[in-house]
């Protein structure tokens, strides 16, 4: 028999801790709980966004995988979080290890590679619709000027160079910048022995860069890139929809599973189709997150 | 030898250009915003040129003049102030058990704070549309402001593995000295862990002072548009043609919006840089 | 005890959150007039008032009304889908909505906006003179919910100046489509480079697209059914212009959005009748107008909005005198006179207000009249999200990504599930 004093004692002590966790017990409830389950319900129904509703099973999923443009829809997001992912890895790499290269004027530096991070991703994405423009374009004007002929890419709508073009801007999303200063310090700890072990074998730099660098970085590297995978998902709408609109010009080519979530909801008024496409996402959202536990047990990131 | 000093530093040269070069490309589209600002409609759909031909300061005037500026101001100033102000209240009492007490499920419950963490806003969005729609509060920042209060897993996260860091000694101190759990908390780590504090309610400004998402799906009418929901809307036409887009007073407004981050950073990049720097470290 | 403290964090976090539930409706800066006495109404529409103050229905009206007008602009981007959303939730900030074609009926059987007739018995509004389109439009809801605007139709702009230099003839209102096409390669200007520096028309916009398809002989919108109607009518609208992309007549889609009409590089456009006004004497060269070339049969879309009075308004009869100024005489005029659009009631159409003073060069104002006969309500009664992909589809047909057959397929495929 436990003592009647020390259970007391034990009770309080947990009754102290779930008042200090209640705002997040009632934030999760209402705020997530309850919205997952009410997009299941929701996306078995055929609600308008006025409201009005009836049950009709699972037929919206039925419509969903019926569609050409719900598949296209999938495909690119896989597509685009993935290569934006990698992309934005490696450009914060590059530039962590330019700043980590002891210069002077290095705090010059990280203010420009860090300030568009923190800038509204809306403004950026209006400035590069115009720098990427047809006729009155910065980058075609530039390249005319360099070439001596008149240059008019149609950057935005080729299909050809949508991507490179987009998957450019995504570099300066806030994902970069945050990622980009994480490496900083963890490329700083980077034990300087190893370092010097090399010199001594007589290594040159890319080779330092692959067998020292990479593997001491890489639990980082992996870490980064699959949060930067959910900030993908999450930030594309915001990156995407002043860039290219709902239809995700041109023929749909960036059209990821957030634009079309709104277009169905607020342009089709669709609330419950775009929730049985909302309930997709979630569970490519869960798919991530499950990478990332298992990807977390090997960094020793949850030490508990 | 000289010769391997010669190579090192033109390798030095040749990695300052490269550094140079990285800047130019990331300060670009800034200083296409800013220069883009003074330009004309005419000019600025014809001639692209980085110094203007004949700078005005027509479109500062227009943006001032022809909406509710001020209005917009307001809405993303209170925006970001209450949100942050929630934020860090719900969010640093709920770090703190999870930090520095035993208690029954607190693995399960910082396992799913971690999980809902990985949950994108825009998966769950339309159900919580459908919600405050219900409770009336479309159309208003409610159904930005009230979830902050509640704390974000993301920022408990932080706060917690801030708390972490700090020394248990000081906790049983102060139980010695006689305060409680709630003591602790108020007397000895909300005092030590000011720079946490200050670093994500920074973050927090940041983010809300740039989203565009949610006040996209919540926000109807003029009087609740913020800045960058203005930016997309009332500076976005010109009058009369709904298919000719007013660029020079996107860009206008774009550099008003893009100077207080680019302020914020030259003040507080100590705090910004080595929060971020940790945020994705244990 | 400490915990007390906690809880009374907690419980003024909660307040503080659901205090500002309604806070501050503040003033809105854009109507500076002085407060009168008259109450305040509010409007929402989707285009910015006319910066000419004589020009501008709204200030106007509070003048003559003695009440304040607050305007609220929404994009028409986003237009349809805030209004609904409003709606749905009981807003009550706007007092007066001008609602879309494709809108009203829900708003009406909803009940999201009030039936009309008491305050109409007693007003000096003539309802049983709009013209036969707005008037088949707005009947079966079972009552008068909205007054419309306007009627406003689509043009054919074009450039004299580029008409004499090329030595053609100007189009006339019964132009031909093969017309169009042969003027439309005869003015586009070659650089020696291959590249066009003058285009012989602008490429179709979102709303003009249907004017193209509707003429091609497509139904575009089928009012028993609510469905969209394009066929092969659209397959050789498209491939019209995917030919006059690849052959330099047209520009091809892209993000630019100059218009290239105004900016004198491009001959020809087909755009809104509300351009004239917006037009005016700003353009640097001669035009004129002329109705959309006659394909095989003469279509062309009205556009209007209707006033209606948001049912959980607090000032319903503040806002019918506001939409008895903008329907009378007076309002309408003004309407006219600022944009172009004649107004939909007919002895007031009659006096041709909507000759824009501003556009000097313009003499074929027949243009709007024969194109006002030959108008129905068409893609405007489909939600947008159908329309605008749609266009999209044709769109990535003129880049060569798809054939204008697939296009047109694809649109069609969307818009049934859709509509469903």
């Amino acid at each position: 028999m436990v003592p009647n004093k020390f259970n007391k004692k034990i009770l309080k002590r947990n009754l102290t801790a779930y008042a200090f966790c209640l705002p997040w017990f009632i934030g999760f409830i209402c705020f997530t709980l309850f919205p997952i389950i009410f997009m299941f319900a929701v996306s078995l129904t055929n609600r308008k966004l006025n409201g009005k509703s009836s049950f009709v099973g699972f037929s919206n999923y039925a419509a969903m995988f019926q569609s050409p443009t719900f598949w296209n829809s999938l495909k690119i997001t896989i597509f685009f979080t993935v290569i934006m992912m990698a992309v934005t890895t490696v450009w914060a790499v590059i530039m962590a290890m330019l700043l980590n290269h002891k210069q002077k004027l290095n705090g010059i530096f990280q203010f420009f590679y860090f300030i568009p991070s923190v800038v509204p991703t809306i403004s950026l994405a209006y400035a590069f619709r115009t720098i990427f423009g047809k006729d009155a374009g910065l980058l075609n004007y530039v390249i005319s000027m360099i070439s001596g002929k008149n240059t008019s890419i149609n950057w935005m709508y080729d299909p050809h160079t949508v991507y490179l073009v987009i998957f450019f801007i995504t570099l300066f999303t806030y994902n970069t910048g945050q990622m980009m200063l994480v490496f900083r310090s963890s490329l700083n700890d980077v034990p300087r022995e190893l370092y010097e072990a090399c010199d001594m074998d007589g290594a040159g730099a890319l080779r330092k860069f692959t067998m020292v660098t990479i593997p001491m970085i890489s639990p980082i590297i992996l870490f980064n890139s699959v949060t930067g995978c959910i900030s993908a998902l999450n930030g594309s709408f915001a990156l995407l929809y002043p860039l290219t609109g709902e239809n995700g010009d041109p023929n749909g080519m960036t059209q990821v599973l957030s634009l079309l979530i709104y277009k169905e909801a607020f342009s089709n008024m669709k609330v419950g189709y775009a929730s049985a496409l909302s309930v997709i996402l979630f569970l490519i959202a869960c798919l991530f997150g499950i990478i990332i536990f298992a990807f977390s047990k090997k960094t020793v990131y949850y030490e508990n | 030898m000289r010769t391997l000093k010669g190579k090192k530093r033109s390798a030095e040269i040749l990695i300052f250009i490269l550094k140079i070069l990285v800047a130019f490309i990331m300060f670009c589209p800034i200083i296409w915003v800013f220069s883009g600002s003074f330009k004309d409609l005419a000019e600025f759909t014809t001639s692209p040129g980085i110094i203007p031909k004949k700078p005005t300061l027509e479109n500062f005037s227009y943006i001032f003049n022809n909406s509710n500026y001020f209005i917009y101001i307001k809405n993303t100033v209170l925006l970001m102030v209450l949100t942050t102000f929630g934020t860090l209240i719900s969010s640093s009492l709920v770090a703190y058990p999870l930090a520095r007490m035993n208690f029954w499920g607190k693995n399960v419950i910082f396992a799913i704070i971690v999980g809902t963490m990985m949950i994108p806003n825009i998966a769950l969005i339309i159900p919580q549309y459908i919600m405050f729609g219900k409770m009336g509060w479309l159309d208003s920042l409610l159904p930005m402001i009230v979830p902050a209060f509640f704390a974000y897993p993301y920022n408990v996260f932080l706060f917690r593995q801030f708390f972490r860091s700090i020394p248990k000694e000081l906790d049983e101190a102060a139980t010695i000295d006689g305060c409680n759990k709630a003591g602790v908390f108020f007397n000895v780590l909300v005092p030590i862990s000011k720079p946490v504090f200050v670093t994500i309610g920074m973050l927090s400004c940041v983010f809300w002072w740039n989203e565009l998402t949610q006040p996209v799906f919540y926000i109807n009418s003029d009087k609740w548009r913020t800045l960058t929901i203005a930016l997309m809307t009332t500076f976005m036409y010109t009058s009369g043609n709904a298919f000719v887009i007013n660029w020079p007073s996107i860009m206008a407004a774009s550099t008003l919006m893009i100077i207080p981050p680019m302020v914020l950073y030259l003040f507080g990049s100590k705090f910004l840089v080595g929060g971020i720097k940790t945020s994705g470290l244990k | 005890m400490k915990k007390e403290k906690i809880f009374a964090l907690v419980s003024f976090a909660a307040l503080t959150g659901s205090m500002f539930s309604g806070c501050g409706s503040s003033s809105n800066g854009k109507t500076n007039s002085s407060s009168n006495a008259g109450g305040k109404v509010t409007i929402a529409v989707w285009n910015e008032p006319n910066t000419n103050e004589e020009l501008n229905m709204y200030a106007q009206c509070e003048k003559k009304t003695g009440i304040d007008v607050e305007v609220t602009v929404i994009p028409e981007s986003d237009y349809s889908s805030k209004l609904n959303q409003m709606v749905s939730t009981g807003d009550d900030s706007i007092d007066i909505y001008v609602v879309w074609e494709n809108d009203i009926a829900n708003f009406a059987h909803e009940n999201g906006i009030v039936a009309l007739d008491d305050y109409l018995s007693k007003s000096s509004i003539k309802t049983n003179d709009f013209i036969d389109a707005v008037e088949k439009l707005s009947s079966g809801l079972g009552g008068t919910y909205g007054l419309p605007w306007c009627a406003a139709t689509e043009l054919l702009y074009y450039n004299q100046d580029m008409f004499d230099a090329a030595g053609i003839e100007y189009p006339d209102n019964n132009w031909s489509y093969s017309d169009f096409k042969a003027a439309a390669e005869k003015l586009t200007k070659k650089a020696s480079d291959g590249s066009t520096e003058i285009y012989g028309c602008t490429l179709p916009n979102t709303q003009t697209w249907w004017a193209g398809i509707g003429g091609a002989g497509d139904q575009v919108y089928d009012p028993s059914t609510g469905k969209l109607v394009i066929g092969d009518g659209a397959v050789s609208f498209v491939t019209d212009c995917l030919n006059m992309v690849k052959s330099g007549i047209m520009p091809a889609p892209s993000s630019d959005t100059a218009d290239l009409f105004a900016a004198g590089k491009a001959a020809m456009s087909w755009q809104g009748s509300w351009n004239i006004g917006t037009y005016g004497s700003k353009l640097s060269f001669n035009w004129d107008i002329a109705s959309i070339p006659t394909n095989k049969i003469k279509y062309n879309t009205l556009h209007t909005g209707f006033y209606t009075i948001n049912a959980k308004s607090k000032n319903k009869d503040n806002a019918f005198k506001v939409i008895e100024y903008l329907m009378g005489e007076e309002g309408q005029t003004i309407n006219s006179k600022a944009s172009g659009n004649p107004s939909a009631i007919k002895s007031i159409a009659d006096k041709g207000a909507w000759k824009v003073e501003s556009a000097t060069t313009v003499e074929n104002w027949d243009a709007i009249t024969d194109s006002l006969n030959a108008g129905v309500f068409g893609y405007t009664c489909l939600p947008s999200g159908v329309t605008n992909n749609a266009v999209s589809e044709f769109n990535s047909a003129l880049l060569g990504q798809k054939t204008p057959q697939q296009a047109v397929e694809n649109a069609l495929k969307y818009a049934n599930e859709t509509i469903g």
